[in-house]
This record gives C-alpha cells, structure tokens and sequence, in this order.
C-alpha cells in the first residue's frame, strides 16, 4: 500500500528532517512511526500527505508515485487518506456535522447518503449530541473525535494520524485506540505517529522507529 | 445530478460565508460602490463633455464659391461629386438669389446700400457639412484638397485656425480623458481585488482545511467567485441608487446650463445594465486576481 524507497528530505543542507528512509507498509497494516520529539515523525506524515516533497527518493501510495503529483493529484490522492491532525484543523466556523460531512461534500456525495454516514460516524464516535455544535463550544477530546470522524467517514484506505492521543488522558486514549483498531480490522491501513512507548507496547504492532531523521530498527 | 448538487453546494457555501464574515463583505460592497460610483460620475461627466464639443464640431463648414458662368447642369454635377466624397455629410446649394436675400436680411436696417448695385456680385456657393469623423484639420483639409481639383469652383472658405485649434483641443480632451479613465478604472480593480483579499485572507485556516480534506483549486475557488459575484452586483446596485440620488440632487441645485452635464448619456435601462454587469465583471475578476494571489503563495 505504502513504499518508500531511499527518501530524503532537507530543508536546510546542513541539518537534514529525514535521511534515506525505505520502508513498506502492506495493505491493512497496521503500523507505528514513533522516535523522540524531532526525529522527523510529523515530517514524514507530511511526505505521506503529499504536503512535502521529498528532496530526493520515491513514495508510492496505492501503486502510485507520488513525487512528481500535480495539485489536482494531491487532492484526489487526499480523498483516499484520512489525516488526523494533531492540531485537529476543524473549521470553527462550522458545526460538528459540516466539518465531518466536509470530505463527503466535496466529492459530490448525495445529501442523504452524507447525513446518513455522518450521524452513524458519530453515533460510533459518541459525539451525536454535538452535530450542531461548533468546534470551539466542544471539550479537547470531543474536538479529537471529530477530527477522527472527519477522517474515517469516507472510509479512506489509508488513515494516518499524527500524536492522536498526545494530550488525552488514558481512558479516552484507550477509546481513541480502540477506534483504531476497529477501522483497522475493517481493511483500512492504519499509520500512527506517537511517541508515547507504553501505547506501542500494550497493542504489540510492528513499528517504524525513527531517530534524527534515520530509520533506527 | 452532481453537477447541479455541486452548484447547490456551492451557493450554500457562498452564503454561508457571506453571513460569516458579514462586516468585510459590507466593506467590499461599499469599495465597489465608492468605486462604481466615482467611475460612472466620471464616464458620465466625460460623454457629456464630448457631446457638447461635438455640437461645436457640427458647426465645422467648408464652404465653396462656385464661378459665375457655371450652367445649372454644372452646378449639379460639381454637387454630385462633392456628395461622393467620403468626408461630406450634406451639401447645401446657397444659389445667388439665396445669398443676396440672405445679405439683405442680415443688413436689415442699412438695406439701402445695395440700392446701387447693378447685377448680383454675390457668387452661388456650397455649404459643406462634414461627417464626424472628418470634423478636424485632417479631415477638412483632404477635402479641400479634393474639391481644388473639381472644375467650375472659384475659391474655398473654412476657418483654418478655427478647426485647428478645435481639433486640437478636441484631440487633449479624448487622451486626457482616456489616461485619466485608465487610471481610474485600474485604481478601482486594483483596491476592489485588495478589499476582495481581505475576505479570503480572514478565511486563510478554511481554504487549508479545505485543501487537507482533497478538495480541488476549483472546488476551493468556486465558492469565492460567487461572493465576489454577489459583491459585485449589490455594489453596483448601491452605486446606481448613489448615482440617482445624486443626480436628483445636483439637478436641483445647479443652473440648467450645467444640467445636460449631469444627464445621464444613456438609456435608464443600458446604464443599469452596463453598471450591473461591470459591478458583476469587477467582483469576478477581483476575487480571481485576489485569489490567484493567495493561492500561489501558499
């Protein structure tokens, strides 16, 4: 689903974000990227989301090359992938249910089929009772769930979050997860950048270590 | 079907976000209106001034002195030549009879001075009118070139001077006229597209959701142009009220000689049409150029 092969990014020469990184993600993995703060876990989500360019190497995502993608690419590869942002970047001047049904709109999905699969998303996700809020109105982990509805309503085939679970307590970090692994057993396959080592060690999933911008094991 | 959701869409969006940033939109309007506004009084103020000079250049006249032994069939035929040319709008035959009669009239009290002529000394003549286009130093002086080359014509008459300093000072007005109207139209999209930007810019987070979530250039843009549509046409709704109100007002106050300055050159309907669909042109394009903007800085 995912290859890398030999990427680097720079974005100053002297201290280079990640270097020669090569590495396959199957279809319906699931996998950590984790390393201390700044060993370049967020930089390479970013190549993965296509918001970076490598400055050298190959990414394919879904049998695609995506080095050489266009803007109109990008967008259409983004309508695959769920991103959940560690800044959750929910637009705060719409409600629960506009930013969740957002991904749907924009590929032209029928209207009732959208409220349909958005209040069925948040029903899963507990928040059904916020679809008229408006972000800021909302608790920091409510934020977070809709940040996860947004990116599982359409059902990506890739989901990759970036420290979702960084300011949670451990009783929604154990439902946060949970999520995960749900969509996970669905046939999505699932990224996940953290750097909190007790997560990786009680779910035992394979993961990518990554220390100053190299692959560490 | 996805298609007219996808517009459906899009206007929901566009006024949805107008009713989110209400106070910039309310500012862009009034900018385009200002603008709109200024510009027409200008326009308006500029067509009327060059309908006036052209009444000054309808009294451009070449007149020709025909010899006095030309049979009728030659004064006709020299007519018809002189009708052929390109510059001549109409011709006037003045005959002798008609030029001493007018003499006369025009002497009024003192007729008795020409209680001693003989025979009529007053040579026929033809009063040449010129077609707009004609009506400078250029234009009648080809002509008179021409008519030099016709027989049975005994001398030409035009206020030389007289045209040249009109066409002159016809031809500063149109290029003043024109740069400062450029000016003035350039300053208006450029502080229409700046105000424009202010919306997107308040919106700057949005469009970087929007692109996260694989939303196309189009499906981002879309929505802009709508506003900027909207914009557009209600500034120029308001700049039409400002205009006629204004126009009402200034119509009250100022001498009639000043009016037909102030009167608008155009039917009601083709100045609101032109206006409407400038306004509707200038938010279109202000959103286009502000967006195009920000987009590629991103």
């Amino acid at each position: 689903m995912i290859q890398l092969y030999h990427v680097y990014k720079n974005y100053d020469a002297s201290n280079p974000a990640l270097t020669d990184i090569s590495f396959n993600v199957e279809k319906g993995e699931f996998v950590f990227l984790t390393g201390p703060s700044g060993a370049g876990k967020s930089t390479l989500l970013k190549l993965l989301f296509c918001s970076e360019k490598p400055t050298d190497g190959q990414i394919i995502i879904d049998s695609k090359n995506t080095a050489r993608f266009a803007a109109r690419e990008i967008a259409f590869l983004r309508r695959k992938i769920g991103f959940i942002f560690q800044d959750f970047k929910l637009l705060n001047n719409k409600t629960v249910f506009e930013n969740v049904a957002l991904p749907l709109n924009i590929i032209g999905n029928p209207y009732n089929d959208t409220k349909k699969k958005v209040e069925a998303v948040l029903s899963y996700l507990g928040i059904k009772h916020r679809a008229n809020y408006k972000p800021i109105a909302i608790s920091g982990g409510e934020q977070q769930r809709v940040a996860i509805a947004r990116a599982i309503v359409k059902e990506p085939a890739i989901l990759l979050a970036d420290e979702p679970t960084g300011n949670l307590d451990p009783a929604l970090t154990k439902d946060i997860m949970q999520f995960f692994l749900d969509i996970n057993a669905k046939g999505t396959t699932v990224v996940i950048a953290t750097h909190d080592k007790n997560l990786i060690d009680r779910l035992n999933k394979r993961f990518v270590k990554l220390e100053n911008g190299k692959i560490a094991e | 079907m996805i298609i007219l959701r996808r517009i459906l869409y899009f206007i929901r969006e566009a006024g949805q976000n107008i009713k989110s940033s209400l106070l910039t939109n309310l500012v862009a309007v009034f900018t385009i209106s200002l603008a709109l506004t200024i510009f027409s009084f200008f326009v308006i103020f500029f067509v009327n001034m060059g309908n006036v000079l052209d009444t000054f250049g309808a009294q451009v006249q070449v007149i020709t002195y025909l010899k006095d032994d030309l049979m009728p069939e030659g004064i006709s035929s020299v007519k018809e030549k002189i009708v052929g040319f390109k510059e001549v709008e109409s011709v006037n035959h003045v005959s002798k009879e008609r030029a001493i009669q007018t003499f006369r009239y025009e002497l009024k009290g003192q007729k008795g001075i020409l209680d001693g002529l003989g025979a009529n000394p007053l040579p026929a003549s033809f009063e040449i009118n010129l077609k707009k286009p004609f009506r400078n130093s250029s234009g009648v002086n080809a002509l008179v070139a021409r008519l030099k080359g016709l027989d049975g014509i005994d001398d030409i008459q035009y206020g030389q001077e007289w045209v040249d300093r009109f066409s002159a000072f016809l031809n500063f007005f149109k290029a003043s006229g024109f740069i400062v109207g450029l000016f003035l139209f350039i300053a208006t999209i450029f502080i229409i597209s700046n105000t424009i930007r202010l919306t997107v810019y308040a919106r700057k987070d949005e469009i970087e959701i929007m692109r996260l979530v694989g939303a196309t250039e189009t499906f981002i843009r879309v929505p802009f142009f709508i506003e900027g549509l909207l914009e557009g046409l209600s500034g120029a709704v308001l700049a039409l009220g400002i205009i006629y109100a204004g126009k009402y007002i200034l119509l009250n106050n100022v001498p009639a000689s000043f009016a037909s300055l102030i009167n608008i050159p155009f039917s009601a309907s083709d100045f609101m049409l032109i206006l409407l669909s400038s306004g509707a042109v200038i938010g279109l394009f202000g959103s286009f150029v502000s967006l195009g903007r920000f987009l590629r800085q991103e």
